[in-house]
């Protein structure tokens, strides 16, 4: 893998006001706070988290879908923050999405092959006749036949809508795709095809990936490197491997542990987390994560722990880790 | 062991604007006592169509028990009036649904909506309805159960809410409670919270369960034995431990082989080709045919149910492989 | 470039192809089937059949006054529906009336639904003051009743055809506005419309390209069920004795003077009142089951 950066993301934030009934002040909500992290040419980047962690925030809030609330994201060499909407939306070309719910993210009014040339025809690329043929090309590398092109979304199953959402975005040749999570709305035996087909894109046309998933199964799969978030912040960082291996935070051992077995056979030590997601309107003080935290301790409830690297390119933000706590205990056991 | 339930040859059809279809085409399973069955299948393949028959809970109007019929302690419940399956409902057997919001009511209290099973079912008082409703509260696992009964549905979190659901389901001590993919709209760690709670509630209550889901690795939690179901037949039946050794209809292998596996990371992964198939665009002869690695010409034809010494397969590739009687349909 | 992700045999057969062609077939064939859309669809077009052709086939002029033959029952002297205080025969009147309320539904809702898109779209694409402005004024003009905007702008301009079609056209393009507005507020949060911003498509191009294709069936659908509003609402002004004058008739003003003479003559309103139940009822009729047929196929 090159250590190219493809993207950079410092300090993003995003804030959203509530509001609460009729007469309370609104509250904020830090659905994304402090998020820090860099994307390499060629890799798939996870970014896993439960519900509310504001994981798919992020991915919006990276292309802009809605605006930061403070926070660079340099893509390219460019903060595309400080572009105007013109320069932003031809810079769009170079970064794409794939959303999760291939039912809501076709136009229903159109058919397939307007779909796909709608991007060549907004980035002017090609005359009509290669416009065509490009979308015939992407409709058989997605595994689609011709007859497809007139059709209208609504004749198509789940998986095969998801195809076209993924060509949609591939078919403009992107160096970065934010993937919100792409299979989770698909059957079983479909999910493991798209996959095979993000897989194989990548490959063909040196995609980069920031795959946004709550399957921990498909991300390990897919991945090399992940970041845990946890209410807005991100908790770890490092190599699938290494996560899957010797999981540091307290937060991703239990989220780890609570995968599904794969085989009855199979013995599994469980971490059980007390209590659920604490509302972001009202995060605890300190750690978010200490109310629920076996491993918690006094210092949690009182101050937000920092980033802290335990080994090459692994970080984690828990107390647990500060000062020399890491070099002594290697391996956290419950 | 005693049959609970014993469904037989169940046939259902639904009215659509498009004429009629059938999600349903003949589908023999049992609950044995205390046991957990996990029904498997993708979207459209008829397992909480199932679920609904069994219920008595199909739309009226649109659908219909065609064929067959549904044995619920011994006692024919296929066609029983609308009253009479009130009293089975919730009391004898009861159902817990994919989305907690949605299947409580939003203008009634926690402990409202927890009384009316017991004031219907029971003749218990209004102070002992009181007792037993924190007494099961706090066997789901729930903190502060006297608070809770006070609050509305949305006061709840998910997780709380599949938890109060569960509560309202087993609060009469059903003999069947059929949870149509429980799990689904929470996220894993309060997945793995609910799947104890009920690895826990089966081992105190000697309940049967139907669970019904499409993630294989829930199954394998928690189900005794497996009943695979496409296009609305049944595929394959197993006990647990042989369907995930030894999967034997090549739709069940499919379905395990595509999961992702640890050490084979970034490798492509095995899959079904195809997807499933609408309900009036089914295949002749064996509905998954068209999506089968193994097919050959016999596929066809129907396949027959081949009973083999520790499974139950519809499949060509085993017709020969039968053991004892042959069941020739 | 081979392919390496295959899907399965059943997409390798050529499958067959729905046309549009084929889309218009099973709408109709829907449309047999249910009983009530198929009545209202059957009225629908006998009026609008009689609206164009209607004047060929009045057995009398509708305006000639036959002073000998006035005030006669349906079915003598000829007359079929009767005669009216002036000798002028019923049913010509209302046949001729017909292209008058049937003009009036139309055009009233193609323009005040036009309008009320264009402020509908505007409102809920462009969101901030604009929105607010739009949508107060459309909430000051909806706390009147819609009959009585109509009679007081028609009041202010006059009477005659033209103005009553204006004044319902400014009375009734809020509906419009609102239920549009609504509309685009939902659409705007469809997924699809975040993936052409992430395309890079332009905030023009996903109003003209995306929004406004995605409106069609509701406009099309409120905009049948306000035909039969703008029909009643203008025979409720011409009875009144505002909106269109007579000797024109119009069934509104058929009704207002064959009121006088609700104990000796009840054809003179019964006729008209009937002739304005028919024509709701089946746009209604048709109306919902439209609804009902495009919301299933999105």
């Amino acid at each position: 893998m090159e250590n190219e950066k493809v993207l950079e993301v410092i300090h993003l934030k995003k804030y959203y006001t509530v509001n609460n009934g009729w007469f309370s002040k609104g509250q904020q909500v830090k659905a994304v706070d402090d998020v820090s992290f860099s994307l390499y040419k060629g890799e798939t980047l996870g970014l896993v988290g439960e519900s509310g962690c504001g994981k798919s925030t992020t991915g919006r809030t990276i292309l802009q879908l809605s605006k930061p609330t403070d926070g660079k994201v340099i893509f390219e060499g460019t903060d595309i923050n400080q572009l105007n909407d013109r320069t932003m939306r031809q810079l769009r070309r170079k970064m794409q999405m794939i959303f999760q719910d291939p039912y809501a993210s076709l136009d229903p009014h159109k058919t397939i092959q307007q779909i796909l040339t709608e991007p060549l025809n907004v980035h002017g690329l090609y005359n009509k006749k290669e416009r065509l043929e490009k979308v015939r090309e992407m409709l058989k590398i997605i595994g689609l036949t011709d007859a497809y092109l007139t059709r209208y979304p609504n004749e198509l199953s789940g998986g095969q809508r998801q195809r076209i959402a993924i060509a949609r975005a591939v078919i403009l040749q992107p160096t970065f795709i934010v993937a919100d999570e792409p299979v989770s709305a698909l059957d079983v035996s479909v999910q493991a095809q798209v996959i095979n087909l993000l897989m194989y894109l990548q490959k063909e046309f040196q995609l980069t990936y920031l795959f946004i998933s709550h399957d921990l199964n498909v991300v390990r799969h897919i991945t090399d490197r992940i970041i845990v978030m946890y209410l807005g912040r991100v908790v770890e960082v490092t190599t699938t491997e290494e996560l899957f291996n010797h999981p540091k935070h307290p937060y991703t051992c239990a989220l780890l542990s609570a995968i599904p077995i794969k085989n009855p056979d199979e013995k599994k030590e469980r971490i059980i987390l007390s209590g659920e997601v604490p509302s972001p309107v009202n995060p605890p003080k300190g750690c978010p994560f200490h109310e629920r935290c076996p491993k918690a301790m006094d210092i949690c409830s009182k101050t937000v722990p920092h980033q802290i690297s335990v080994s090459d390119g692994h970080w984690v933000t828990c107390h647990l880790y500060s000062n020399e706590n890491h070099t002594t205990e290697t391996k956290l056991s419950f | 062991m005693k049959n609970i339930l014993d469904v037989s040859n169940l046939e259902v059809e639904f009215q659509t604007r498009r004429g009629s279809v059938r999600p349903l085409r003949g589908v023999s399973f049992q609950v044995h006592e205390g046991e957990t069955l996990g029904i498997v299948g993708e979207s459209g393949c008829g397992k909480s169509v199932t679920s609904l028959a069994v219920m008595g809970l199909l739309p009226r109007g649109k659908s219909e028990i065609s064929r067959g019929q549904v044995l619920f302690e011994g006692q024919n419940i296929t066609h029983l009036k609308e009253r009479d399956k009130r009293k089975l409902r919730g009391n004898k057997m009861s159902m817990i649904f994919q989305e907690p919001m949605t299947s409580l009511n939003p203008v009634f209290t926690i402990g409202d909506q927890l009384s009316q099973p017991l004031k219907k079912h029971t003749r218990l008082g209004n102070k002992e309805i009181m007792v037993k409703i924190i007494e099961m509260l706090k066997l789901v696992g729930i903190p502060r159960p006297d608070q809770i009964v006070q609050q509305y549905p949305h006061q709840l979190s998910g997780g709380m809410r599949q938890r109060v659901m569960i509560c309202l389901a087993i609060i009469c001590k059903p003999d069947l409670l059929i949870a149509d993919e429980p799990t689904t709209a929470l996220d894993v760690t309060i997945q793995a919270q609910i799947i104890n709670l009920l690895k826990k509630i089966k081992h105190e209550t000697n309940m049967s369960i139907i669970f019904i889901t499409h993630d294989l690795g829930v199954v394998a939690e928690i189900c005794d034995r497996v009943i695979v179901m496409y296009t609305g037949q049944i595929v394959e039946e197993a006990d647990v431990r042989t369907f995930f050794n030894h999967p034997k209809h090549p739709y069940s292998k499919g379905l395990l082989a595509s999961m992702p596996k640890e050490d084979e990371r970034k490798q492509p992964l095995m899959t079904i080709r195809g997807h499933v198939p609408s309900l009036n665009e089914l295949p002749s002869g064996c509905t998954f045919s068209n999506r089968c690695p193994m097919a050959f010409a016999k596929c066809h034809v129907a396949p027959p149910t081949v009973h083999l010494k520790e499974q139950m397969c519809r499949c060509w590739l085993y017709a020969d492989e039968q053991e004892g009687g042959s069941d020739g349909k | 470039m081979t392919n390496v992700i295959q899907e399965s045999d059943n997409e390798a057969k050529p499958l067959p192809v729905l046309s549009r062609k084929s889309h218009l077939m099973s709408f109709f064939s829907d449309l047999i089937r249910n009983k009530t859309g198929f009545t209202g669809f059957i009225i629908v077009c006998l009026l609008i059949l009689i609206g164009i052709f209607g004047f060929l086939i009045t057995p009398y002029n509708p305006m000639q006054t036959y002073m000998t033959q006035k005030l006669l029952p349906p079915l003598t002297g000829g007359h079929l529906l009767g005669t009216d205080q002036l000798g002028r025969d019923v049913l010509s009147r209302v046949i001729v009336g017909t292209r008058v309320s049937l003009t009036i539904g139309v055009v009233t809702v193609i323009i005040a639904g036009a309008i009320g898109t264009v402020i509908g779209v505007l409102a809920g694409f462009f969101r901030g003051w604009l929105d607010i402005i739009l949508m107060r004024i459309v909430d000051v003009q909806l706390s009147f009743p819609f009959v009585l905007l109509v009679l007081v702008v028609n009041a202010i301009l006059g009477s005659g055809l033209k103005n009553i079609i204006l004044s319902l056209i400014i009375a009734g393009w809020v509906v419009f506005a609102r239920v549009v507005r609504s509309e685009v507020l939902a659409i705007r949060e469809k997924e699809f419309i975040s993936a052409c911003v992430a395309t890079g498509v332009s905030k023009w191009g996903i109003m003209v390209k995306h929004i406004l294709p995605n409106l069609f069936t509701p406009i099309i659908i409120l905009a049948s069920l306000q035909v039969a509003n703008f029909i009643i609402a203008e025979a409720a002004v011409s009875f009144l004795g505002f909106g269109v004058q007579p000797p024109q008739p119009a069934w509104g003003n058929m009704l207002n003077e064959g009121k006088d003479y609700i104990f000796n003559a009840w054809w003179l309103i019964t006729i008209p009142g009937i002739a304005i139940v028919i024509t709701a009822l089946g746009i209604n009729l048709f109306g919902d089951w439209l609804r009902d047929e495009l919301d299933h196929d999105l």
